[in-house]
């Protein structure tokens, strides 16, 4: 898609003229029908690596069934096996909000912008691999689906309802997804098995490809309408709020506690405490995205950054 | 792993194993590793579709990369013996779990996305230092292969 966005065909109108399916560089006939779009300015969804980040998601296409070692699964202790299975009734549960969002907004996008629109095909491709692993996950190993809390169902309607595409963006790939990211991180470290280990890594790589997107779009957003930034903030005021209701319940924070200190016995101990340094390493690495979106949350946002020991100036460091 | 030859190795070893490495999709990073040894030794590698290029570097004038691996002699140490011994990193000494709990591995960058493209290519990265499990275990032994691997090829 890089190579052959030469000549006009590379071209990609600020405000395209058209609002057809017809292919952007072609020669357009008169009279075509009005599609009815209503996102029809670049800045609203486009973002400088969207070319690129399309042809790596179609490169790095995965198979939940081929590429995990699922006869490696063994028994494992029931506490054990008990927080995977409610790590991963949470994830099914957030993971198709990914994709629902974007393909609320896919119809409504001017196809001049047709990179995003095959960029955001991925992601609900994506998305439906991510849910299907991790239930998979949860019944391959004789636990199941557990509970599903209120709260995760506060946060996803908050990104589904927001007003408009960068909005929806910012809550979804810099808040939500980058957060997951990180949530896929710690999913990698406290895999009890190859299985989980091998998961974690595969859906890591493609949550990582939707928050480059977000945060470059949001950054390309602010760059051609620097009034957008307000916006912006205002739904990750709200967004930060619902999320904080979120990470505060105790059933999935149990179970990431759980795995961290191996079992319950040392979740006192071990767990918690390493749960909370997880967080803030979670928070900073949001904090640090925000910058480079250029939506700066260090003197906005209402996180406890001091409670939460986070220090602005580890911004750098993953 | 604080010589040049150990990672132009690892890349003959992912070179052979093209066809794994190009299932995994393919790689677009600059990434620069750090061994906090006594001198420091730096290399960059440049992971361009299903390979890597090597490139020996001066510790105190790093290149512009995407982002950085820096640990001392010791987690490096460990991460080899752990994959030699095991065909593959275990437990907690992954790359992704060794950068996000204890500190001994940082990950680094200049750009957060930078960073952030480390984890799109997370698998691939795994895998390039599990061909530590390739090499041969013992330094001086001349031959960059070990058992499993030859330089004909996959045995």
């Amino acid at each position: 898609m890089m190579d052959i966005a030469v000549g006009s065909y590379g071209e990609v109108p600020d405000h395209p003229a058209q609002r057809t399916m017809a292919p952007r560089g072609a020669d357009i006939d008169e009279g075509m029908p009005d599609m009815g779009y209503i996102v029809n300015s670049k800045s609203e969804v486009w973002a400088e690596n969207v070319a690129e980040l399309y042809e790596e998601a179609v490169s790095r296409q995965w198979s939940a069934t081929r590429d995990i070692p699922w006869g490696e699964l063994r028994e494992l202790p029931s506490d054990i096996e008990h927080a995977v299975c409610q790590m991963c009734t949470m994830l099914t549960e957030v993971e198709m909000i990914a994709a629902d969002l974007p393909a609320k907004w896919m119809w409504r996008i001017n196809h001049d912008f047709l990179e995003t629109k095959m960029f955001l095909s991925t992601q609900i491709v994506d998305e439906a691999r991510h849910a299907e692993v991790f239930r998979k996950r949860a019944l391959a190993n004789g636990g199941g689906l557990l509970r599903a809390r209120r709260d995760g169902e506060f946060l996803l309607r908050e990104i589904l309802q927001a007003k408009t595409f960068t909005q929806a963006s910012a809550l979804l790939h810099l808040l939500g997804e980058g957060m997951v990211l990180d949530l896929f991180r710690q999913g990698e470290l406290i895999a009890p098995t190859d299985v989980e280990k091998r998961m974690f890594r595969l859906v890591m790589q493609d949550e990582a490809r939707h928050v480059a997107f977000g945060t470059l779009h949001l950054r390309y957003a602010i760059d051609h309408d620097p009034d957008i930034a307000e916006e912006i903030h205002e739904a990750l005021d709200e967004g930060e709020q619902v999320l904080g209701s979120f990470g505060a319940q105790p059933t999935t924070n149990t179970a990431m506690a759980t795995l961290l200190a191996g079992g319950v016995e040392r979740i006192e101990e071990d767990g918690f405490p390493m749960s909370e340094k997880l967080s803030a390493k979670m928070l900073t690495s949001y904090l640090a995205r925000c910058e480079r979106a250029g939506v700066s949350r260090l003197d906005r946002t209402k996180l406890p950054l001091d409670q939460l020991g986070i220090d602005a100036s580890t911004l750098g460091v993953a | 792993m604080d010589s040049v030859e150990t990672f132009r190795a690892l890349a003959a070893v992912m070179a052979v194993r093209q066809a794994e490495f190009a299932a995994l999709g393919f790689c677009d990073l600059d990434l620069e590793v750090v061994v906090e040894s006594d001198p420091a030794f730096a290399v960059l590698l440049r992971f361009r579709d299903y390979g890597c290029e090597v490139v020996e570097v001066a510790a105190d004038e790093l290149p512009a990369a995407d982002c950085r691996l820096e640990g001392g002699a010791e987690v490096w140490e460990e991460i080899r013996d752990d994959v030699v011994a095991h065909g593959g990193a275990t437990g907690r000494r992954t790359l992704s779990s060794l950068v996000l709990v204890g500190g001994r591995l940082r990950l680094r960058s200049d750009d957060t996305m930078g960073a952030d493209r480390f984890f799109r290519y997370a698998e691939t990265m795994q895998r390039f230092f599990d061909g530590l499990a390739a090499l041969r275990a013992e330094p001086d032994a001349g031959l960059p292969f070990g058992p499993e691997v030859s330089s004909k090829g996959l045995k």
